[in-house]
């Protein structure tokens, strides 16, 4: 039993049942909004240590205000739409495909998980053009392979535009970066231990009640690590944002790249790159710290 | 452990359709016998494939892909070999900073990569060339080559190269015929895997490339951008199966699970 953690971080650190779910708040929101609650609860508590410099949740707060307005203000007022926030649906949508999939493809027997996982985790090194691409012949036009598909099942009564809109974009990427969710909840799966599963089996517990209060808590790291490299490669993502979003709808790397091979702003370019380094550091080590906080002891 | 419900079995098929479908339609786009984008519905044809040899920009865009995935590959390795097994070994100061140093590229979005290279090369004037690649690629593939090698040299069982030592090998003939050979498994698999890193890579080499250097993904994306028609998807096609060869074999003598979450042999 020894392997199995003994206490969960409560709201207050002190030691909790094991059985006992997470504290509903612990769940709920994006990792923005739970960032900002933080900063709400514990402005002054230290929230990030790099070597001798560290910083307090007010200050890494003010500090991700200053680029993120910088980053508008570089920018101007909108004149092209710039898609930082993007990454929250693609995050979104591998966590809540992704997450169950693991789930299943760690149930499977010996033989049938190892093809599987071949056919899952193989795209992730197959070509992002050859990818993309297959996303574009599956949407292109009116009656693209999608289109036809969800008219033939009623879903939707008018074909969809897919290509060169934010839709497209996020489907696209979602498939892109969903070996990369699969892998880091497939990685929280191999420490569960399936004898906590049976053991609430044995006590009567409903197979949505196992999900909900024994599987979830103990995954949930691996959901949000998984969320926060999703996070990272998509806001920094190129080739599927430039072959989904054509010349209009730009990204902040289509956008450096643009600034630096067709329009020759190389300053502009550099700054673009930079602010997307910085803003992409910031919020990965600070939602990174806040993650391992919050489930110190699963992580042991 | 319990079975999969029907349930859960019907969101696993949709889920693998799914992520499989972009990939299957791109290779059967490929066979078609019209001049334009269609699934092939009477009959498959070679000709796109055979069209290929008619867009020499195209042919000299995989060579230059090919060659650079390989060397610069193959130089990570050298110096991913010896960082290895110093990490693996040795206790000394500033090991953790020079290993967090080592994978830092990993961290780093290839545009701002690419973009600082860029700035770099041209200012020493460099910009363009294939030796600027060259160093490049090597920087970004080194992380994933030091990783598997790392792993390898990690979960080594070093009683066999003592056994070695008392016997008299010393050196030269140590690393050769006893260190080498045990993580053999690591190295190929380093090797492979930044060989598919640098053969895929598209966003930082697209600021590097200059015409004359462009690799097969930035030609292809130069290419789409205009128009996409049944070659590229040819091209795609070609380019699949060479990553899947490369893949199963990465699978069949290390796992695929293995290498792409980096474990360490004893973290089994």
């Amino acid at each position: 039993m020894t392997a199995i953690p003994q206490s969960c971080p409560g709201s207050n650190g002190r030691p909790t049942n094991p059985f006992e779910p997470f504290p509903k708040a612990a769940l709920a929101g994006s990792l923005p909004a739970r960032f900002a609650q933080q900063v709400a609860r514990r402005g002054d508590r230290l929230a990030l240590k790099m070597g001798a410099e560290s910083l307090a949740y007010g200050a890494l707060d003010r500090a991700a205000n200053r680029v993120a307005h910088g980053l508008l203000e570089a920018l101007g007022a909108g004149s092209e739409p710039v898609a930082l926030v993007l990454p929250q649906s693609v995050r979104q949508i591998t966590a809540v495909l992704g997450a169950p999939e693991a789930y299943i493809l760690n149930r499977m027997s010996g033989r049938w998980k190892s093809f599987f996982l071949l056919v899952i985790l193989g795209p992730l090194l197959i070509s992002v053009v050859a990818r993309t691409l297959g996303w574009a012949l599956l949407f292109g036009g009116n009656n693209g392979l999608v289109n036809k598909l969800l008219m033939s099942l009623g879903l939707i009564g008018s074909p969809l535009r897919f290509m060169f809109t934010e839709t497209g974009m996020v489907v696209a990427l979602a498939h892109v970066m969903m070996p990369f969710m699969v892998l880091s909840v497939w990685a929280a799966l191999q420490r569960l231990d399936p004898q906590i599963e049976n053991a609430a089996l044995s006590l009567g517990a409903s197979p949505l009640t196992i999900i909900r209060r024994i599987v979830m808590p103990q995954i949930m790291p691996g959901v949000l690590s998984g969320a926060i490299i999703v996070f990272s490669l998509s806001a920094s993502a190129f080739a599927t944002p430039a072959i989904i979003g054509g010349r209009r709808l730009k990204v902040a790397a289509t956008l450096a790249y643009d600034e630096f091979l067709n329009t020759l702003n190389w300053p502009l370019g550099a700054a673009v790159a930079t602010l997307l380094l910085v803003a992409l550091v910031l919020i990965v080590v600070g939602s990174n710290a806040l993650i391992e906080r919050r489930y110190a002891e699963v992580f042991r | 452990m319990r079975r999969n419900g029907p349930l859960a079995l019907t969101f696993h098929a949709i889920f693998v359709v799914i992520m499989v479908a972009p990939i299957a339609v791109v290779c059967l786009v490929a066979f078609t016998p019209e001049g334009y984008l269609s699934l092939p519905t009477n009959g498959f044809s070679l000709r796109w494939f055979r069209a290929i040899a008619n867009y020499p920009e195209f042919v000299h865009a995989f060579w230059v892909s090919l060659g650079l995935g390989a060397l610069s590959s193959f130089v990570a390795l050298l110096f991913a070999v010896p960082a290895a097994l110093a990490i693996a070994r040795y206790k000394f100061r500033g090991r953790d900073a020079l290993a967090a140093l080592f994978l830092s590229p990993l961290m780093i979005p290839h545009v701002v990569l690419g973009v600082a290279f860029l700035r770099f090369f041209t200012s020493i004037g460099m910009g363009g060339s294939f030796a600027a690649l060259l160093v490049a690629h090597v920087i970004v593939v080194f992380p994933f080559a030091l990783r598997l090698t790392l792993a390898a040299a990690t979960g080594m069982d070093r009683s066999i190269e003592m056994a070695a030592v008392s016997l008299g090998a010393g050196g030269w003939t140590l690393f050769r015929r006893v260190t080498l050979p045990l993580i053999l498994p690591g190295v190929i698999s380093g090797w492979a895997l930044a060989f598919i890193q640098s053969f895929d890579d598209l966003t930082m080499t697209i600021f590097l490339a200059a015409p004359g250097t462009e690799t097969l993904p930035v030609r292809m994306f130069l290419y789409i951008q205009d128009n996409i028609d049944p070659l590229v998807t040819s091209i795609s096609a070609t380019v699949i199966a060479i990553t899947m060869t490369a893949l199963i074999l990465l699978d069949r003598f290390y796992g695929l699970d293995r290498v792409l979450a980096g474990k360490s042999d004893t973290g089994r």
